[in-house]
């Protein structure tokens, strides 16, 4: 029998991982992941099953999804969105500009990957990544936010860097008919 | 004043708790409202628990840094929405409650406004704009009741034979004062729970975390208020009150499926046009059929 | 009268992508607007300077997400006119079908996002719902949803066998009939005409004198679309213009909307003409070049021109892209003086504007 302060707990934490409010930011992206984030609303992957509204406001967001390769003028910008956002958050990169610049590394405007300005806890690899990777790495965020950062090194918690990779799907493999 | 007794304490217990649990209960009310919208859009919908899943979320985030007056009217704000539901509940002047919730409403304006952000005082405008509709709204429904039950207090009301039935244009305005409580199509112009619009998040732009559950809980209870007095009326015959409701949530997921969202010109037009029409329909046969006059 | 003034953006939930623009309001009513460019910018064009010919196709394509064929063609035509090749008639029909679908998922992609802005979420559903078969057909086709890299230079990378083509005709099919179910709830709602009705109107003077392209040019009387040119298998598959001359947010529908039948023709005549079709995939392209070339294709959102530098190098001496949305963020600007803060969306959104194209 567990007492009341238990209870409590439980719920707080059951809660926090079935309300992810999702805040997408264009780091420079070129508009194919920002598109495959919001088809993770539409109907064929229903993202709103996992409690996930689409915020516009970073002080409201739990889950920050950063598309793109982070260039200069985004920057600052970036980082003010995720110093906004209260903890528990976590940041979800997508495709592979935001791992690592992607095809854009070494272009003249672009830094990087975003993990040059923001602490990534999982990365959705992909050019674009279908909706439903990017679904999975945030599925695969969800346990990070039942606690607070802080409270979660201290306990030992789920690893802050957990990174999502996955086998090419059955269907997304081309099958061509035999002649 | 002598101590209050046994009875009395035990009436004040379940008072407390009733007002307590009218927010939760629409909480479940709007988690069945997100499942049928997302139905509709032949999606997946959350599960029926995930408003009170966003609420505690939001309870507790750790806190941002908050405007200080801003927060002072939110708290305001939620103790005077939930004064109001106890006040209908505990059997007192309806006119008074109706007021008092006009009051708290007002104290959510000023707590959207107080702030700097450009979109959350456009958002606290509009809301404005909600309030001017449905207040003359609501005052109208407390008069109407009033006019059959010979008395304004909730407790002659409840015991009068259920005003709906003699009222029958009544239940339009309450549907109409529903539909603005639950900000559907088209009241829906302030805020939104899908920030795909040009206010982003309207007046609540500004709240994050607890202060943001505390105006969610703000807005329960003023959808929780709207119900009371649909109850009220139908105690006699749950199932009118029950249909009304079920009626009203079916008219109103339907037009916000079917139609854009509208300027808050023709909100205002609508929400007038069909509640208060209505409603002086009720009161003018209320008062040549009623069973008191005022 | 008090002024207000609403940073829209950078990151505004309406738009995927950031812009920002500084509003004055005067009441609820824009009175003036700046737009602050340069968020996505990531200096493709130079980057392309130093990367060889065939390397900087995939670059290209990246420009953009959703028109990525229109820059791959693009491109592919103008080192096409440097080599002095002519590609095979099979790999024209090809990237016609290819470009027509990126049309029809962009068109719907749009539709969706314009329901969106006004507040008409169950459009934004159905029309992204639709899209979801279009995208099914570029991964049965391509074997990706987005990007699909088909486009080689001097011809496709890909090919759609004869064996493929009922799967292909299967997955047209749903995607009309997903089309006739909402159609009732583009052109068949009287709610939605008069949200859109009157808002950012261009009159076609205007249009013609802001140098206007694609469909924002089309919906205010200017018959204009770069596919009459020929280019791609359009010498055999002629298109006539779509043409409206209300010049609002409302014209602008309802030639997307048209638009999109016409691509699902376009689509189903070049996959007849494929079937049977003997023939290479592609002609060789050397690597080094000399000269200049522009090439111009019809973009999604309006024509889109390349031009390619060469100096017998491996890699182009200067690529310039001029996108249609640089053409037509002229028309948001001259529009939104005068318009309500409600319809700001829905003015930006109706030029369909992509700024990743924009900034590259």
């Amino acid at each position: 029998m567990r007492g009341p302060r238990a209870l409590w707990q439980a719920w707080v934490r059951r809660s926090r991982t079935k309300s992810p409010w999702i805040v997408h930011f264009d780091c420079g992206g070129c508009n194919g992941c920002d598109i495959e984030i919001l088809d993770t609303l539409m109907p064929r992957f229903s993202a709103e099953r996992f409690g996930v509204i689409n915020v516009g406001d970073p002080r409201q967001g739990d889950i920050l999804l950063v598309t793109g390769p982070a260039n200069l003028r985004n920057a600052a910008v970036l980082r003010s969105v995720y110093d906004q956002m209260a903890e528990p958050k976590a940041v979800v990169a997508v495709g592979s500009c935001a791992a690592h610049g992607g095809v854009f590394r070494g272009a003249p405007n672009i830094l990087g990957g975003v993990g040059e300005l923001v602490p990534v806890d999982v990365f959705v690899p992909g050019c674009p990544p279908t909706p439903e990777r990017i679904l999975e790495g945030v599925i695969a965020a969800l346990p990070l936010l039942a606690e607070p950062r802080t409270a979660r090194q201290a306990t030992g918690g789920p690893s802050p860097m957990s990174i999502v990779m996955l086998e090419p799907r059955e269907e997304e493999v081309v099958r061509v008919p035999a002649s | 004043m002598s101590l209050p007794g046994l009875p009395n304490l035990l009436a004040l217990a379940a008072l407390v708790a009733a007002t307590a649990l009218a927010p939760l209960s629409v909480g479940l009310l709007l988690g069945v409202d997100r499942r049928v919208t997302a139905a509709m859009q032949l999606r997946a919908g959350p599960p029926i628990l995930q408003p009170w899943y966003d609420l505690t979320k939001l309870a507790t985030k750790t806190s941002l840094p908050v405007d200080r007056l801003a927060a002072s009217l939110l708290v305001a704000h939620v103790v005077l929405a939930a004064g109001a539901v106890a006040l209908v509940l505990a059997g007192g002047d309806l006119i008074a409650a109706v007021l008092v919730m006009g009051a708290a409403r007002v104290l959510f304006i000023l707590a959207a406004g107080a702030v700097e952000s450009p979109y959350a005082q456009l958002g606290a405008s509009r809301e404005l704009i909600l309030l001017l509709i449905s207040e003359p709204l609501l005052l109208l429904v407390a008069i109407a009741y009033g006019g059959v039950a010979g008395s304004f207090s909730a407790a002659a009301v409840a015991a009068a034979q259920a005003p709906v039935l003699t009222l029958p244009t009544l239940g339009l305005t309450l549907g109409v004062l529903l539909a603005i409580a639950l900000r559907k199509s088209p009241f829906d112009l302030a805020t939104s729970h899908h920030a795909h619009q040009e206010l982003v998040k309207g007046s609540t732009t500004e709240m994050a975390g607890f202060w943001l559950a505390l105006a969610e809980v703000g807005h329960w209870y003023e959808t929780a208020f709207v119900l009371v007095l649909i109850a009220l009326a139908s105690l006699a015959a749950p199932l009118v009150g029950i249909g009304l409701v079920a009626a009203t949530y079916t008219v109103a997921i339907v037009a916000d499926n079917t139609l854009p969202r509208a300027t808050w010109r023709s909100a205002l037009w609508i929400g007038w046009g069909i509640g208060g029409t209505a409603a002086v329909i009720a009161l003018v046969t209320g008062r040549l059929f009623g069973a008191g006059g005022l | 009268m008090t002024r207000t003034v609403v940073p829209f953006g950078p990151q505004h939930p309406v738009l995927a992508e950031p812009i920002q623009l500084e509003l004055t309001l005067e009441d609820e009513v824009v009175v003036d607007a700046i737009p602050g460019l340069g968020y996505v910018h990531r200096g493709i064009e130079a980057e392309a300077e130093r990367r060889p010919y065939d390397e900087d196709l995939p670059l290209l394509e990246r420009v953009c997400g959703i028109c990525s064929v229109a820059h791959a063609v693009a491109y592919a035509q103008a080192v096409e006119v440097l080599a002095g090749v002519e590609i095979p008639r099979r790999a024209r029909l090809l990237r016609t079908f290819w470009f027509e679908l990126t049309r029809v998922h962009s068109h719907l992609l749009w539709l969706g996002l314009a329901g969106d802005a006004i507040g008409f979420e169950a459009l934004f559903q159905s029309c992204w719902r639709v899209r979801e078969d279009v995208l099914d057909l570029f991964t049965a086709t391509a074997g990706n949803r987005v990007i699909i890299g088909v486009t080689a230079l001097g011809g496709c990378r890909r090919d759609i066998p004869d064996t493929l083509q009922p799967t292909i005709r299967a997955g047209l099919d749903a995607v009309e009939r997903g089309l006739a179910g909402i159609a009732p709830f583009v052109l068949g709602s009287e709610a939605v005409a008069r949200r859109l009705a009157g808002v950012g109107v261009i009159p076609r003077n205007v249009a013609l004198d802001l140098g206007l392209v694609g469909p924002t040019a089309r919906a205010s009387g200017v018959a204009m679309d770069v596919r009459r040119s020929g280019y791609a298998a359009h010498d055999e598959l002629p298109v006539e213009p779509v043409v409206e001359t209300g010049g609002d947010a409302l014209a602008r529908t309802v030639v997307r909307w048209r638009e999109i039948g016409e691509s699902m023709r376009l689509c189903r005549e070049a996959l007849d003409r494929l079937h049977r079709l003997p023939g290479p995939l592609a002609t060789r392209v050397p690597p080094v070049l000399h000269g200049e070339a522009i090439s111009r294709v019809e973009a999604p959102r309006g024509e889109l021109f390349y031009y390619v530098l060469a100096d017998g190098e491996p890699h182009p001496t200067r690529v310039r892209v001029r996108t249609p949305t640089f053409a037509n963020l002229a028309a948001v600007l001259s529009m939104l003086p005068g318009t309500q803060m409600a319809n700001v969306p829905v003015a930006l959104l109706s030029i369909d504007p992509c700024l990743s194209c924009t900034e590259r």
